[in-house]
């Protein structure tokens, strides 16, 4: 049962976590917030993104 | 009912150049790839990225056929289906096609065929550059075509005397003030569409468990590349909009789906709208509310401006502009999620193996494609009732060609387009089904400078063997 609710959570969790990231970098990036933090949203997002994508090859995980 | 030559010419127009900007659209964005892919390969030896290139070439090569075919047509168009809009911005954007021609069609042209055929006579190194050529035309292409469409959006450096246009100041002309937006907003979309095709290709294949080694890297590669470009794409694309906003208000009055002079504040934003341009109401909206006033004016309690702002004369049909906007942003918001939902994945290692973000990967192979026809359809339709804004309305451009000859030719495009679409799908549908493996030889390295004054085309072991095995 707590297993089950756990597995629930991390699921939910799952959806949250990258749907707010996104949602926040989105708001951001069309300059809600102002040019200057919409440029800065740009910076982070792209090299958050390169480095990421740098950091974590997507090939290790052959199943 | 009596045809109207004016709405044959703008519906032709509106057809073949629809057509057309797929294509485009495809080669840009490929070219990259390839140039991308090809540096990649020569700088880890990695075969892998070698499969990668020969199979996405062939698709490459025949886009642009298609796309050189189509285009040729629309120069045709101007003269024959817009005699007056030619005659009037011949000075302006004459001299642009023509340098389109001189520089990126002649660049494209020359370094294709070694893209193609020459790896074996030239190697790798000049057969990188040669692709490195093309992508290069490809980009200069688009910043031309760019430069020709953008003035007729903005139009300057010209001046109207005893009714010719005379072009004042030739800078003002290229970089008139929405081209050094619109060009970047263009070329994202282009290697955004690539990256989305690459990605669901790969996906296809991963659903299926086939050729697993090329479907991850390219999904890889796609969703990597899609997750930048969209970041930056979605800025570009609100740069342009306050750029529009300036120097065209009614188009993205329309755009925006209101009416009245301001809206009600907090304005929503529509998703969906019925406009009735003749009562200047529309019937039916639906909106989330407040996201209007946060995301147009950046404020909560913000107003939008509305199309009663421009007289109705001048007003573009707001239902086309709307939609047409409302397609592109649409997908570019859907781009973003699938490009968090790929960085999440991969951060949690579980990129290849999440079934549901495959399968929406595989949904948005033809988005970049959709989403570029979306901008474009709120370009074009935005601009109207002006051919060049503010200077020519296009019912004034138009040849006086009789209604029957437009309908033919009209109906000549159809047929000739649909053969053209249902030979590239099909022969690209055939490429997908067979695989990387199957790809061209004609791509593979064995060359060198000298082999470019050789007359054999396939002497590689490589190819040998492939012969071998075409003759059994």
């Amino acid at each position: 049962m707590l297993k089950n609710l756990s597995l629930t959570f991390a699921k939910i969790l799952g959806f949250l976590v990258p749907s707010l990231v996104g949602v926040t970098f989105f708001f951001a990036i069309i300059g809600v917030f102002g040019l200057g933090i919409a440029v800065a949203g740009l910076l982070v997002a792209v090299i958050g993104a390169v480095v990421l994508v740098r950091r974590v090859p997507a090939e290790g995980d052959a199943r | 009912m009596s045809l109207n030559p004016a709405t044959l010419a703008r519906v032709q127009f509106a057809f073949t150049v629809s057509f057309h900007i797929i294509f485009p659209t495809m080669s840009i964005g490929l070219a990259m790839f390839l140039a991308v892919i090809e540096g990649l390969w020569l700088k880890t030896k990695n075969d892998l990225y070698l499969q990668i290139y020969r199979f996405w070439l062939s698709i490459f090569a025949m886009g642009f056929g298609v796309g050189v075919v189509t285009g040729i047509v629309l120069s045709f168009e101007f003269g024959l289906g817009f005699a007056r809009f030619a005659q009037l911005a011949g000075p302006a954007i004459g001299p642009m096609i023509a340098l389109e021609v001189l520089t990126s069609f002649f660049l494209e042209a020359g370094f294709l065929g070694i893209m193609l055929f020459g790896m074996h006579r030239v190697g790798p190194t000049l057969h990188y550059f040669a692709t490195c050529m093309v992508a290069l035309g490809t980009l200069l292409s688009a910043s031309w075509i760019l430069s020709a469409n953008s003035w007729m959006q903005t139009p300057d450096g010209v001046a109207v005397r005893n009714g010719r246009l005379v072009v004042v100041n030739w800078w003002h002309v290229l970089n008139n003030p929405s081209w050094l937006v619109r060009l970047p907003h263009m070329l994202s979309a282009a290697y955004l569409t690539a990256s989305f095709l690459v990605a669901g290709v790969g996906a296809w294949y991963l659903l299926r468990g086939k050729h697993l080694a090329f479907a991850k890297k390219t999904v890889a590669l796609g969703t990597a590349s899609a997750t930048v470009l969209i970041a930056g794409q979605v800025f570009i694309g609100d740069i342009l909009y306050g750029t529009m906003l300036k120097h065209q208000p009614s188009k993205m009055q329309a755009a925006e789906g209101f009416w009245e002079k301001e809206s009600a504040s907090p304005a929503p934003y529509y998703w969906v709208i019925a406009p009735n341009q003749k009562e200047q109401r529309n019937r039916f909206a639906l909106g989330v509310p407040y996201l209007g006033s946060i995301w147009l004016t950046h404020s909560l309690h913000g107003r939008v401006e509305g199309l009663k702002n421009t007289p109705a004369e001048q007003q573009p049909i707001m239902g086309m502009v709307f939609y047409g906007f409302r397609i592109m942003y649409g997908i570019a918001i859907l781009m973003f999620a699938v490009a968090t939902a790929s960085l999440w994945l991969r951060w949690k290692r579980r990129l290849f193996t999440t079934r549901w973000f495959l399968r929406c990967l595989v949904m948005m192979t033809p988005s970049g494609i959709v989403a570029t026809l979306g901008g474009w359809y709120l370009a074009e339709t935005g601009r109207q009732p002006w051919v060049i804004f503010g200077m020519l309305r296009t019912i004034d451009a138009v040849s006086p060609v009789p209604a029957q000859t437009l309908l033919a030719t009209l109906i000549a495009f159809v047929c000739i387009y649909a053969f053209f679409m249902t030979a590239f799908l099909v022969f690209v549908a055939r490429i997908i089904r067979r695989g990387p493996e199957s790809a061209s030889i004609h791509a593979e390295a064995s060359g060198s400078l000298k082999n470019a004054l050789r007359p054999q085309v396939l002497d590689s072991p490589n190819a040998t063997a492939a012969l071998g095995r075409v003759g059994r």
